[in-house]
Parts: structure tokens; sequence; C-alpha cells
């Protein structure tokens, strides 16, 4: 039947946008929070740097 | 490097934006994340069963008709998001606390995703039971303005960065863009005088039987569900984004202070 | 003197202030005539118009082309104030931000009535279209507001970007829509009058009173710093 046809498109469509949005999100979140694990990364060598440079002043 | 001491970096979570982290919150915090996920996706396993097997057949529209119970629900969803737009920009403006901000941008984002997916769907069953992809008929005519007026938003947004004047502008969008759709929809109705289309959906709705109307409120709840995990996890996303900049920004700066320094 | 009576000198000395520097510097409106005239000659040769469609399709030419001119005009509202840096010195003075917008908002109309003075006779006469009167000056006036009062307020929003050439008409095409379509109707009833239509004009001067309302509402949380 035709309007099964259009039926099976729309639903295709709708479902496949759905799946790509969740999984666009998920690939963002996981590259923010590498970002985020390297940058705290770098905070504590920083910390760490700051700290033995103040040790080695004093 | 005062700055850096002052923000630890927590090796778990470690934004210091949730200082009362813990207490009975605790569990909700932790868990409440799944049990909304697990919801949601038991609902749309539910939401898919009612909507091709235990609704019946439209007596007029027959199958096509049932792009309705995702159909409408996405478009539920999109007006919802907007909604949350405008009452987070309007906190933002009298708070200017940035969580609201992260949630407008959130907000605006799934609902450009579900209007676009609303207008495809839309078009398609028009094809189906009008013969055209695009009819003037008000309430999808509104959709699309609505999409370009949040598209608009999201491109303000992207260009204009993260900086607080950028917020601020995206906000009075969300609060104009929002005042103006019933305008839009009021005018695009009028447009074409006392057009006979807006009967359609409503024939639908009016005279549904009971199983297709539960259908619909099941299909309804299950979006809301969904719109509020995915609100979830953008909200995270900004927050995170924003958490990764700052520190970022303190390295840099705190980069320069130290050689200043020695 | 009242705080009313400030407020209204306020509002004239920046008026004025806008008018002289435009006048004496800038000439924007003579762009913005120029472009809304070419609007309405392309127009004119990419619609083919004859006598028996030429009503309902004319007006809206005109209205595009006053939508154009003011996108490509009025996105200079602040530019003067940023780049010379007085829209501080503006913040600064004791003057209230609602008081700001309506001078803005007063000058763009001032800009765009200058336009439309040269271009609506233009309009009668290429489109042979016998519209000019009174009604036709309520309409373009109600219209206009809209217009203005828009792209004031999303000018603003799109300085706070660095690409505000193209997001201004971005932001703003889609939130003109109802005045768009009120203003080609109400137009279109002067040359084919329509039976059952619904009140135009005063549906414009309502869109026209929210929007300026609104916008004078909001402003202030775009400029201050």
């Amino acid at each position: 039947m035709q309007g099964g046809t259009y039926l099976v498109i729309a639903y295709i469509i709708m479902w496949a946008g759905v799946l790509a949005y969740l999984g666009w999100i998920a690939l963002r979140i996981r590259g923010v929070r590498t970002d985020l694990e390297s940058v705290r990364e770098l905070v504590r060598e920083r910390e760490r740097e700051a700290s033995a440079g103040q040790g080695a002043d004093q | 490097m005062k700055t850096l001491t002052s923000h630890p970096a927590a090796p778990d979570e470690g934004i210091a934006l949730h200082p009362q982290r813990g207490g009975w919150l605790q569990p909700i915090r932790q868990y409440g994340e799944y049990v909304l996920g697990g919801l949601t996706a038991l609902g749309m396993m539910l939401t898919i069963w009612a909507a091709f097997l235990y609704a019946p057949t439209d007596a007029v529209q027959g199958d096509v008709q049932r792009i309705m119970y995702f159909h409408v629900p996405m478009a539920w969803l999109a007006y919802l998001s907007f909604f949350i737009v405008f009452v987070a920009s309007i906190v933002y403006l009298l708070r200017r606390d940035s969580r609201w901000d992260w949630a407008a941008r959130a907000s605006a984002e799934i609902g450009v995703v579900f209007t676009t997916l609303v207008l495809i769907s839309g078009s398609i069953w028009g094809k189906a039971f009008w013969g055209t992809w695009w009819d003037g008929e008000p309430r999808l005519t509104t959709t699309l303005v609505l999409w370009f007026i949040y598209v608009a938003y999201l491109l303000l947004r992207f260009y204009g960065g993260r900086t607080e004047g950028s917020a601020r502008g995206a906000a009075v969008l969300g609060i104009i863009g929002f005042v103006d759709v019933p305008i839009v929809h009021f005018a695009v109705t009028w447009w074409r005088g006392l057009h006979p289309d807006g009967y359609v959906l409503q024939g639908t709705s009016s005279n549904m039987p009971m199983p297709a109307f539960l259908a619909l409120m099941l299909a309804l709840v299950t979006f809301t569900l969904l719109y509020a995990f995915l609100m979830l996890q953008l909200y995270r996303l900004e927050r995170y984004t924003t958490e990764a900049q700052r520190l970022r920004a303190i390295v840099e700066y705190g980069d320069d202070g130290d050689i200043s320094a020695s | 003197m009242s705080s009313f009576q400030t407020g209204w000198q306020q509002l004239w000395s920046i008026v004025g202030k806008d008018l002289r520097s435009e006048l004496r510097a800038r000439h924007v409106w003579v762009a913005m005539a120029l472009f809304s005239a070419l609007v309405l000659v392309v127009f004119y040769f990419a619609f083919d118009l004859r006598v028996e469609n030429r009503g309902p399709v004319a007006p809206g030419a005109l209205w595009i082309a006053f939508v154009f001119a003011s996108v490509l005009g009025l996105g200079r509202t602040f530019a003067s104030e940023q780049e010379h840096g007085s829209m501080d010195r503006l913040l600064l003075c004791p003057v209230d931000r609602q008081v700001i917008f309506l001078a803005k908002l007063i000058g763009n109309l001032i800009f765009l009535g200058v336009v439309e003075v040269v271009a609506v006779p233009l309009f009668a006469a290429i489109y042979n279209l016998p519209i000019l009167g009174g009604a036709l000056v309520v309409i373009v006036v109600l219209g206009t507001v809209g217009i203005a009062t828009m792209c004031t307020i999303f000018a603003a929003v799109a300085s706070t970007t660095g690409a505000r050439e193209i997001m201004l008409p971005l932001l703003v095409f889609p939130l003109l829509i109802p005045v768009v379509i009120g203003a080609v109707r109400a137009t279109q009833s002067l040359v084919v009058p329509v039976v059952n239509d619904p009140p135009w004009p005063g549906l414009l001067a309502a869109f026209d009173i929210i929007f300026v309302t609104i916008s004078a509402l909001v402003f202030q949380y775009v400029v201050e710093d």
C-alpha cells in the first residue's frame, strides 16, 4: 500500500535522525572528556613544576 | 599560581559548581541518569509497539496516520525545548548565572534537531495524504519559521563564541524569538484567509479511538523523558567544555604569570 | 524638571547627534535609497508583470526592497559607536537605556522614511499602480516601524559577534515574517480590494506595539557591559 511506504520512509528517517543525534552527542562528550583530562594533566604538571621551582628557590 | 590552587583539579568529576554534592540527593545524582535513560529506552520500545500494533489503523488516513505517533511528540518536544530556551534566557538575564545559559544553549540545539525531524516527517505525511510535499498548512509553516529562528540562534552562538556578551545577545533572541512564535502562527494562519487545512490534524485527534489516544499519550510521555535525558547529556557537555576552557585559560595565564615572576 | 522631560530632551539630543553625523559623514541613506530602487527594478525584470498579475505581485517587491535596504543600512546602527568607543561614553551618561533604544529607533525610522520617500513614488511609477495616498502612507509607516524595531535591536545583538553583516539578515528575516505578510497583504488590498480579509493595518499596529515594547525592555541587556 502506498501509505505504508511513506510510513516506513518517515519512520526510518526519524529514527536514523534520533540515533545519529544520540551518537553525535556521545562523540562530543567523549571528545570533551579527553580534552578536559588532558588539560587537567597539564594543570597538575604545572602545579608540580611550580612547587618544584619554589622548592629550588627556597 | 594562586588561581590554580583555589580551583583544585579533582581527579573525578572535579567541577566545583556543585558544592552540595552528597546528602540525600546523592543517589539521584549517581543513578538518576541511568534510570532516566532506561525508562526512555523502555518507553520508546513500548511506543513503537503501541504505534504499530496496539493503535488501530485510521479509518480516513490508513497506515500513514501512524506517522503521527512520532511526529506529534517530536513537535511537542521541539516546542517544549524552545519554551525552555525562553525561560532559561529570562532567568539568565536576571541572574547572570551561566548555568542557565548552558541550559538555553543545550535546549536550543535539541529543539533545532527535533524541529528538523518534525518538518521532514510532516512533509512526508503531507505527500502521502495531500499529494504534495509542502502545503501552506499553518502549523507546519510556523514550524519552518521557527526552525529558521533557532538555527540563527545556534549560528549566533557559534559566531559569538563563549563570551558573556554573546550569551546576552543570544538570550535576547531566545526571548524575542519565542514571543514571535504565536505572532508568526497568527499571521501565517490569516495569510491565506480562512484556509480549510487546519482541520486535517484536528480531525485525527478530536474523535480519536481510545487505543490511539493512549498510544499518543504514551509517545508524548516518552519523548518528554527523551528530552530530559538529552538535556542532561548536553548540559554536561556544556559544563565540561566551559571547565576545559577555564582550566586552559588558567594554564596559559598562569604560565605567563610564572615567567614574569621568575 | 520632571524625569520625563529630561528623557525627552536626551532622546532628541541623541537623535540629533546621529542625524548630524549621518549627514556629515556617512551618507548611508543614499546607498539605501539607491539599493531599494535597484531591487524594485530587478524585480520588475524578474517577474515580467502584466496588467492582470501586477496587483497581487508588485507589493511584494516593494516590501522586499524595504526589508533588504533596512538590513543593509541599519546594521551599522551601533557601528560608529563601537568603532569610536563612544558607546561606552553614551552608556556612562545618566541616560535611561530605553531612551537610547528609542533614540536609535527614531533615527533609523527617519533614515528609512527618507528612503521610502524616494522608493514609493518610483514603485508607483514603474509598476504603474495608482496607489499613492493616505492609506498607503499609514501602511508604509506601520510596516516600517516593525522593520526598524527588529533591525535596531538585532543590530545590537549581531554586533556581539564578529560576523555582523551575515548574522543580521539571518536573525531579522524570520522574525519579520509576520510584519512582511501583514504589510504585503495590506498593500495588495489597496490595489485589488479583497473581501473577508482580516484587518491587516490593525494587526500590523499590534505587531509593532509588541515588538517595540519587548525590544525596549530587553535592549538594556544587550548593550550593558
